[in-house]
C-alpha cells in the first residue's frame, strides 16, 4: 500500500510549527525511516499518518485515497509504540487477540493468526503471561505481535527499540528486517538512532526542526549529504568540520588553514568556481574520520592537516584519535597497531576524493551536482 | 560456636517510641471498646443491664441468641435486609458505571479544554452542600415524580456521592497513560469499546475504593430513605432499627443485636475489597 504526504504541516494551537511542508511518496512494501534529533517532528509526522494527530495543512493519501479525516481504525494500519502500550490486564494471548476480536474475525482465524505471530516472534511460551511478568525485550515482541496479527498493509513503528539495551537492540534490528521481508508491508519507522536508520531503511528521511533535510537511500545520505546537518547526523563518529580559505591557482583551487593546504581535484575546483567561490572566501570542509589517516613524523605534507593529539582511544580493531587543529577539534579512525599519545604532533592525510565542502552561510553541500 | 556467632551479631534493640505507642493504644481502645460494648450488650438480657460498673462492663451470664431472634422479628429482618441489599447493590453498580464514565471524560479533558474544568469544579462543589438544606425540596420533588421509593433513594445516592467519587476517578485517570487508548484506537476500537474493554478493567483499584465508600454510605444511611420512603411501608435495616427506640425508652439489647447483624454483610464486603482499596486510595490521593 502506498502512502503520500503532500505539503503536510502541523501547527499546534500555541502557534508552534512542529512539521513544515513535508512531502514524501512512499512506495508499496517500502521500508522508510524518519530520523532526526529529539523534537524534530518525526513522531508527530508518524502520528499524523496514524490518525492520532490532526493534520493542520496538506494532504495524506493512502493508496491514493485522502485520509486526513479518517479514523485510525479506518486506515488499515498497525502501530508499535515506543513504550509498548500493552494492555496490562490482558495476557499476551489476549493482547494479540484484541485487534482481531474487534475486527470480529472467526475464532479459528484468530487462533491461527495468534499462533502464527507468536511462532514468528518466539512468544509461544509466554502466551498466558501478563505484561508485568515479561522483560523489556519480550514486551516489545508482544507489541510487534499485536501489530502483525492484523496483517496490516502499513506498519508504523515509533522508536520501538529505544527502551532496549544495546545487545537486544541489535538482535531486534535483525528480527525487524526479517519481519519486513516476511510481511511485505509498507513500514514507516521513527528513530533518533542513525545506526538503526542506516541498517533498516530502504530510504531515510532526515528531519530537523520540523523541516525535511534530505530523503535518500542510506548510501546516498552517507556519500552525498545535502547539507552540513545531514553530513553531521549520519555517520559515527560524526563528520569533522573545518573552516578553510579558498585560494585559486592555475592548477586548480587550494584550501588553506594556517600551515595546512589541500589541493582540490579539477572537478571539485570547477564546482566550487561554478558556485561563485573565489580566492579569500571561506568554506567549510567536511571530512569523515575514516577518510583521515595518520602520518606521524612524515616529511610529505601534501593534502595533510597538522595538529596535536588530545585523546587516544584504543578500541581493539581500530583506534580513535582526537586532534586539535588550530583550536578546532577533529576525530580520525586509525587501523589497529597505530599508537600515539597525548601531545604528539600528528599529520593527518586527507583522502581528497572523499571530502565535502559546505557553504558557511546556507550550509548546503557545494560538491553535489 | 555457631550459636556464639549468632549471639554476637544479634541486632541492637530498637528504641520504643513510647509517645506513639500510647497514642496507638488509645486509638485502638477507642475503636475496640465500643465494639466490645456492642457485642456484650447484644448478648445480655435486660435484667443484666444494671447501673453498676459490673452491670455495664461485665460479660453476659450466658451466651444465648434470643436477642438476635427477637431483633429479627421486630425489624422484619429478611425484608429489611432485602431492601437494604437492593438499594446498596444497585447504587454500587450504577455508581461504578456512571462515576467511572464521568471520571474518564473529565480526567482526559480537563487539561485540554477549559470548559470541562468548570464542569469538574461545578460537580466538586456539590460536596459542600449539606443534605439538610436539600431535604425538604427533595422530598417534594421525589413525591411529585412518583419516586418516593427505592428507585428515588438510589437516584439521590447517585447524585450525593457523585462529587467525591468523580473526583477520585478523574484523579485516577492520570495513572492510565493515554498511549494505551491510542493503541486501542489504532487496533480498531471505538472510544466506547476502548472504555469498556481497556479503561474500565484498568480502573479496578478505584472501583473497589468507590464501591466500599458508596456501600458504607448507603448501607448505614437513615435520613435519605426515612424522608423519601416514609409512609410507603418499605423499610431498610437502619429504618427498621428505629423501632427499638420508643417514647418510653430504648431496648439496647435488641438494638445492638440488630446492629451486629447488619454489620456482618458490610464487613464481609469490606474484607473482599480491602486488598484493592488500599492501593486505590493511595493512587487516587497521590495523583488526584
Amino acid at each position: 500500500m502506498s502512502v503520500s504526504l503532500k505539503h503536510i504541516n502541523k501547527t499546534y494551537p500555541n502557534g508552534y510549527q512542529a512539521v513544515k511542508d513535508f512531502n514524501l511518496d512512499i512506495k508499496d512494501e517500502e521500508f522508510i525511516i524518519f530520523v532526526g534529533p529529539s523534537g524534530c517532528g518525526k513522531s508527530t509526522t508518524l502520528r499524523m499518518v496514524a490518525g492520532l494527530e490532526d493534520i493542520t495543512g496538506g494532504e495524506l493519501l493512502i493508496d491514493g485515497k485522502r485520509m486526513n479525516e479518517a479514523e485510525p481504525k479506518d486506515r488499515n494500519i498497525a502501530m508499535v509504540f515506543q513504550n509498548y502500550a500493552l494492555y496490562p490486564h490482558m495476557t499476551v494471548r489476549k493482547n494479540m487477540e484484541y485487534p482481531l476480536k474487534i475486527a470480529k474475525l472467526p475464532k479459528e482465524e484468530i487462533n491461527a493468526r495468534v499462533a502464527e505471530a507468536s511462532r514468528i516472534l518466539g512468544l509461544d511460551a509466554l502466551l498466558d503471561r501478563k505484561p508485568n511478568a515479561l522483560s523489556g525485550g519480550q514486551r516489545q515482541r508482544v507489541a510487534m505481535g499485536r501489530a502483525i496479527v492484523r496483517n496490516p498493509k502499513i506498519l508504523l513503528m515509533d522508536e520501538p527499540l529505544s527502551n532496549l539495551d544495546a545487545k537486544l537492540r541489535g538482535q531486534m534490528r535483525i528480527e525487524i528486517t526479517k519481519l519486513h521481508k516476511k510481511l511485505k508491508s509498507t513500514i514507516i519507522y521513527v528513530t533518533h538512532d542513525q545506526t538503526e536508520a542506516m541498517t533498516l531503511g530502504d530510504r531515510i528521511v532526515v528531519m530537523c526542526d520540523g523541516d525535511v533535510q534530505q530523503i535518500d537511500t542510506p548510501e546516498n545520505l552517507y556519500n552525498r549529504p545535502a547539507n552540513k546537518f545531514v553530513a553531521g547526523f549520519i555517520g559515527a563518529p560524526q563528520m569533522n568540520f573545518l573552516d578553510m580559505i579558498v585560494e585559486e591557482t592555475p592548477q586548480g583551487a587550494l584550501l588553506k588553514q594556517s600551515n595546512s593546504t589541500l589541493t582540490l581535484t579539477p572537478v571539485q575546483s570547477r564546482l566550487l568556481k561554478d558556485k561563485g567561490f573565489k580566492s579569500g572566501d571561506h568554506v567549510t570542509l567536511g571530512i569523515r574520520p575514516e577518510n583521515l589517516s595518520a602520518a606521524i613524523d612524515t616529511k610529505d605534507h601534501a593534502n595533510c592537516i597538522e595538529g596535536v593529539v588530545e585523546v587516544f582511544e584504543m578500541l581493539g580493531s581500530s583506534s580513535n584519535i582526537y586532534v586539535s587543529v588550530n583550536g578546532q577539534n577533529i576525530a580520525a579512525i586509525m587501523p589497529a597497531g597505530h599508537f600515539c599519545k597525548e601531545g604528539d604532533k600528528v599529520s593527518l592525510n586527507v583522502d581528497i576524493d572523499a571530502i565535502h565542502l559546505f557553504d558557511p552561510k546556507s550550509e548546503l553541500n557545494l560538491l553535489n551536482m | 560456636m555457631e550459636k556464639a556467632i549468632r549471639k554476637s551479631v544479634k541486632k541492637p534493640k530498637e528504641k520504643t517510641n513510647w509517645v506513639l505507642t500510647i497514642i496507638l493504644i488509645l486509638g485502638t481502645f477507642t475503636v475496640f471498646f465500643p465494639l466490645y460494648m456492642a457485642i456484650n450488650i447484644a448478648f445480655k438480657q435486660p435484667s443484666e443491664m444494671t447501673n453498676s460498673i459490673e452491670g455495664a462492663l461485665g460479660l453476659p451470664s450466658s451466651i444465648n441468641f434470643s436477642n438476635f431472634a427477637e431483633a429479627m422479628r421486630v425489624t422484619d429482618f429478611w425484608h429489611s435486609l432485602g431492601n437494604s441489599l437492593f438499594i446498596t447493590l444497585a447504587t454500587i453498580a450504577l455508581a461504578l458505571v456512571v462515576y467511572s464514565l464521568a471520571g474518564y471524560v473529565l480526567g482526559r479533558t480537563i487539561a485540554k479544554h477549559k470548559g470541562f474544568k468548570w464542569v469538574y469544579l461545578y460537580l466538586i462543589s456539590g460536596m459542600f452542600v449539606p443534605f439538610a438544606i436539600l431535604m425538604m425540596p427533595l422530598v417534594k420533588e421525589t413525591a411529585m415524580l412518583h419516586l418516593g421509593n427505592q428507585f428515588g433513594v438510589i437516584l439521590l445516592y447517585l447524585v450525593f456521592y457523585m462529587p467525591m467519587n468523580v473526583m477520585l476517578y478523574a484523579g485516577y485517570m492520570k495513572n492510565i497513560p493515554t498511549v494505551i487508548e491510542e493503541a486501542s484506537e489504532v487496533d480498531g476500537a471505538s472510544t466506547w469499546t476502548t472504555f469498556w474493554r481497556v479503561i474500565f478493567p484498568m480502573m479496578k483499584p478505584m472501583h473497589a475504593t468507590v464501591a466500599v465508600l458508596t456501600a458504607l454510605g448507603t448501607w448505614n444511611d437513615v435520613m435519605t430513605p426515612l424522608v423519601i420512603m416514609s409512609g410507603t411501608g418499605i423499610n431498610t435495616l437502619p429504618i427498621a432499627q428505629l423501632n427499638f427506640q420508643t417514647q418510653f425508652g430504648t431496648n439496647y439489647n435488641l438494638a445492638f443485636a440488630s446492629y451486629i447483624m447488619s454489620l456482618i454483610p458490610i464487613l464481609l464486603f469490606y474484607i473482599i475489597c480491602q486488598k484493592q482499596i488500599i492501593s486505590g486510595v493511595a493512587n487516587g490521593a497521590v495523583k488526584g
